[in-house]
């Protein structure tokens, strides 16, 4: 996944045609946008908390060295290690050595983005490591081979009848096919590889500066587990979740289950700071906290995208947006989809890679209005298809003449009238009724299904003078 | 009062009469209508796409159509979020024309915000026998923050009745080049735009932008389906019973 | 470059509290698909413990270390509904998680709980293991009245004010849950299927002690 091209246009032609996939993605962003609606209706503040979270990230990405020296510092106080890494590849090899080290031979993990952003369980796997996802969803994919689709609910894209097939066929289960069952199933054969875990591997939500503290948040139950019985817990975060103190996680608590799910609160939070203390039976011996950095000091020095690092990936712009909405994660190519994946897919991969992205959008706005800490997506994706057209990528060599000879027109009035003369001439005479009419590409992909307007003689001009 | 028209590139040259309908609107209001004729487009097919250089020049040259106009009204949602929301990026490494652009934007009105927040006006004396449904454009609604305003004027007009519009502020998929890029997508969110349309049994579907109209028109005009589209200004023109 | 100390942001937007914190905590709690009992002595909560234990058919439970289980009587109640009290491995892991892993039903108390969203607060510590509120499918909660607080705010000065944080804290709103599969939510998924408050009017007993 990491290397190839994104290919969006294909790939979203091809899951458009995805039946069973359009219906399942309606019924899970229709199903968000109203739970969201009304757990947002309930908070008379709610504006107000936008603004102050995003006070709180911006603030805290101003002076992020010192936030994050401070995190340093106290998780350490609490008998925990903490490493940086510069990019993915250390991050592996510090997961790695930290497992060797602690003779693991079998990893669990809960759901993290950042760990498939790093693409750490084929590594681990490699080096000789079993790891399991615990997360449903995750469980689910790992299982098959898939990569997930949304940021929240990772399946969405799987029916219970696909899902019952894979329980029957990779874990030998019996005929099952509700949810209800499969969860059931599912939950046993997980309690084993709890038990049996030497390490559990999570992400974290939200680090707090202030006390050394980790915050995952979660419905499951699953992060609790992978945090509780191993002996060992790595915690895998970018470096840019780090907040001041514990205070400000209250606007974050009010803010990220209402967007990501559309609750008021998930089913467990869980604070953790550094390993077990002397005397407790549960929790781990060791906490390692891996801070990953992974381009995100150069994001941060950017002056136009910097805004970006404000993202808590609560998924809210994925369940707005009418693109995502009909073509799913995957097409999308990365980790990271919906419209902030369209914005930091090219980022983080380099517009050759991902320079289509930033146009997989009609503008619209909607994910703007949703963005729980404000970001200006809009802007974003403008920025990056500027910074697109500059690298060669994401348009055609047609849109580029058709651009430079159109800005030459149309910049003088002469210019910009003759042009429209003569447009409207050609397409009146390709427009006629008795002609079925044809545009040279890209502009007939608008026939295709969409009819051209009615031309008039005059443009509107030319009837100011008798309008007087 | 005084107002110069910026009728923009797509109503000049394809929807003119959209043009006409809002000059009779604002001259029935009481406001003096000129038109600088210098005018061209306000370079937002060229921004969108990233080209900004291109987008420039041309946006230079709207700076100096309406550079006497103390007040500019269009028909047009997105051409205003342009001037307003995206010339000061456009031009924010242009010391001399950044001013200017930041500028020109606090006296360039989209019209149902013009005859509502400057004029205070939410009937202008029209009649419209019709049912009709409201589409939110999304950059009437998002960049101008136009929630309310096209609806009182329609509210307003008589024996004109107004239904709502499931996922009125849903977008129509248009996306200007986005439309011919992503085809597919662009077609697919027309096509549940076109479904509530029909679902409500309005004659007519009326929005502040014609780029949207355009669009919705072409899948309609497709699909036979015997809906019109009017912009807001023809409709608010109207003294036809 | 960024080491020193910022200026902290000043203070944030202030959240409404006209609430009934007693009638807002039930009702977040009870709508994440919780169920609370309300016991007006320490004898109803005993005898509301019995119940669940009942209904739930839990033959095993394991217990945290604190005064206020203690106060219950929880191990005398529970037994004489058949209901064992395990007691926990110390020093071995693996042991540990399987036990606890056998049992049916556990009980903690909650030493926090925040009235905004129907949440409990649990913190670890040597007497009261994490597991114990995760591993069985059962998980009850003593939570005392005077342990309600308003709002996240009103919470975390106090955690703020420990210095070292415990090393876990955990907050627990419902019982676990998913919507994975077909967004159809599932109950009980990896933490406990049910999860039951005793909220304590009165610590006090109507037996003399």
């Amino acid at each position: 996944m990491s290397t190839a091209r994104v290919d969006f246009l294909g790939r979203s032609k091809e899951l458009l045609q995805d039946q069973a996939l359009q219906i399942a993605l309606r019924r899970g962003m229709s199903r968000f946008r109203s739970l969201r609606r009304e757990v947002v209706g309930e908070v008379p503040e709610w504006e107000a908390l936008r603004t102050r979270a995003r006070e709180i990230k911006i603030h805290t990405l101003k002076h992020l060295p010192y936030y994050l020296r401070l995190l340093e510092e106290r998780v350490q106080a609490a008998g925990g290690v903490v490493h940086w890494a510069q990019d993915g590849s250390e991050a592996r090899e510090i997961i790695l050595d930290i497992a060797r080290r602690g003779g693991v031979q079998a990893a669990i993990k809960s759901k993290s983005m950042t760990t498939e952003e790093i693409e750490l369980n084929a590594f681990l796997e490699a080096g000789g490591i079993r790891v399991t996802e615990s997360d449903l969803g995750e469980f689910i994919l790992q299982l098959s081979g898939d990569h997930p689709s949304h940021f929240v609910v990772p399946v969405v894209h799987k029916s219970k009848e696909e899902i019952g097939a894979l329980f029957r066929e990779e874990l030998g289960a019996p005929e099952l096919r509700e949810p209800e069952q499969l969860t059931r199933f599912a939950r046993q054969v997980l309690r084993e590889r709890f038990l049996a875990a030497e390490m559990g591997i999570t992400g974290a939500n939200f680090a707090v500066a202030q006390t050394g503290t980790i915050v995952i948040v979660e419905n499951e139950g699953n992060a609790r587990l992978v945090t509780t019985l191993p002996r060992i817990h790595v915690a895998v975060m970018g470096i840019e979740k780090v907040v001041p103190t514990l205070e400000d996680l209250a606007v974050m608590f009010r803010i990220l289950p209402r967007s990501a799910t559309g609750q008021r609160i998930t089913s467990y939070i869980s604070l953790i700071t550094g390993p077990k203390r002397l005397g407790e039976r549960d929790g781990p011996e060791e906490f390692h906290l891996v801070l990953l950095d992974n381009g995100r000091t150069r994001i941060l020095a950017d002056p136009e995208m910097w805004e970006a690092l404000c993202c808590i990936r609560c998924g809210a712009c994925l369940n707005i947006c009418p693109v995502f909405e009909r073509t799913g994660g995957h097409a999308y190519g990365w980790v990271y989809s919906g419209p902030i994946g369209a914005a930091i897919t090219p980022l983080y991969r380099g517009l050759e890679a991902a320079g289509e992205l930033p146009f997989a959008s009609s503008l619209c706005g909607a994910c703007v209005e949703v963005c729980p800490v404000k970001i200006d997506l809009v802007r974003l994706l403008l920025v990056m298809r500027r910074r697109a057209v500059d690298a060669g990528q994401g348009v055609g060599s047609l849109e580029r003449l058709g651009f430079a000879l159109w800005g030459l027109v149309t910049r003088s009035p002469l210019g910009y009238r003759v042009l429209g003369r003569l447009g409207r001439f050609a397409l009146r005479s390709i427009a006629q009724p008795e002609r079925s009419p044809r545009l040279p590409f890209p502009f007939s992909q608008w026939l295709e299904s969409r009819d051209l307007p009615p031309l008039p003689k005059r443009a509107f001009r030319e009837r100011w003078r008798r309008l007087g | 009062m005084r107002v110069s028209l910026f009728v923009t590139c797509l109503v000049d040259q394809i929807f003119p009469h959209v043009g006409e309908a809002t000059v009779e609107l604002l001259r029935r209001v009481g406001v003096e209508v000129d038109f600088p004729e210098e005018q061209t487009c306000c370079g937002q097919p060229a921004f969108n796409d990233g080209f900004w250089p291109q987008a420039r020049e041309v946006a230079r040259q709207f700076l100096r159509a309406f550079s006497d106009s103390e007040m500019i009204v269009s028909p047009s949602g997105s051409c205003v979020t342009m001037v307003r929301e995206y010339y000061p990026l456009l031009f924010r490494e242009d010391p001399k024309l950044h001013g200017r652009a930041q500028e020109i934007g606090k006296r360039t009105y989209e019209l149902s915000e013009f005859l509502v927040r400057v004029l205070g006006v939410e009937d202008v004396g029209a009649s419209f026998r019709r049912k009709v449904t409201y589409h939110a454009s999304c950059h009437g609604l998002r960049g101008l923050g136009l929630r309310e305003e096209p609806l009182r004027l329609l509210r307003n007009v008589r024996g004109l009745e107004l239904i709502d519009l499931p996922g009125w502020d849903e977008c129509c998929g248009f996306g200007g080049l986005f439309s011919v890029k992503m085809p597919h997508l662009s077609s697919a969110i027309l096509e549940e735009k076109i479904r509530n349309i029909v679902s409500t049994g309005a004659e007519i579907v009326v929005a502040t932008d014609i780029s949207c109209l355009m669009h919705i028109a072409g899948g309609l005009s497709r699909k036979g389906i015997p809906v019109r589209t009017m912009h807001l200004a023809e409709i608010l023109a109207s003294t036809a019973g | 470059m960024g080491f020193a100390p910022p200026t902290p942001l000043p203070a944030g937007p202030a959240i409404r509290r006209d609430w009934d914190i007693e009638a807002r905590f039930i009702e977040g709690f009870t709508r994440a698909g919780g169920v609370i009992y309300r016991a007006g002595s320490i004898e109803e909560a005993g005898k509301i413990l019995q119940e669940i234990a009942r209904e739930v058919r839990a033959a095993r439970a394991a217990r945290w270390a604190s005064p206020l289980l203690d106060l219950l009587q929880v191990d005398a109640v529970l037994a004489a509904v058949g209901v064992n009290i395990v007691s926990l491995p110390a020093d071995d892991r693996e042991l540990y998680g399987k036990e606890l892993d056998s049992v049916h039903m556990g009980i903690t108390e909650a030493e926090h709980a925040i009235a905004e969203t129907g949440t409990i607060v649990l913190l670890a510590d040597p007497g009261r293991p994490r597991a114990v509120s995760l591993l069985p499918r059962v998980h009850v909660a003593v939570l005392p009245r005077e342990a309600l607080l308003p709002t996240f705010e009103d919470l975390f000065p106090r955690l703020a004010s420990r210095g070292i944080p415990p090393s876990a804290v955990t907050f627990i709103t419902g019982p676990s849950r998913t919507a994975d599969i077909e967004m159809t939510p599932v109950m009980g998924v990896h933490g406990p299927q049910a999860v039951y408050i005793i909220l304590l009017e009165s610590s006090s007993s109507s037996q003399a002690r």
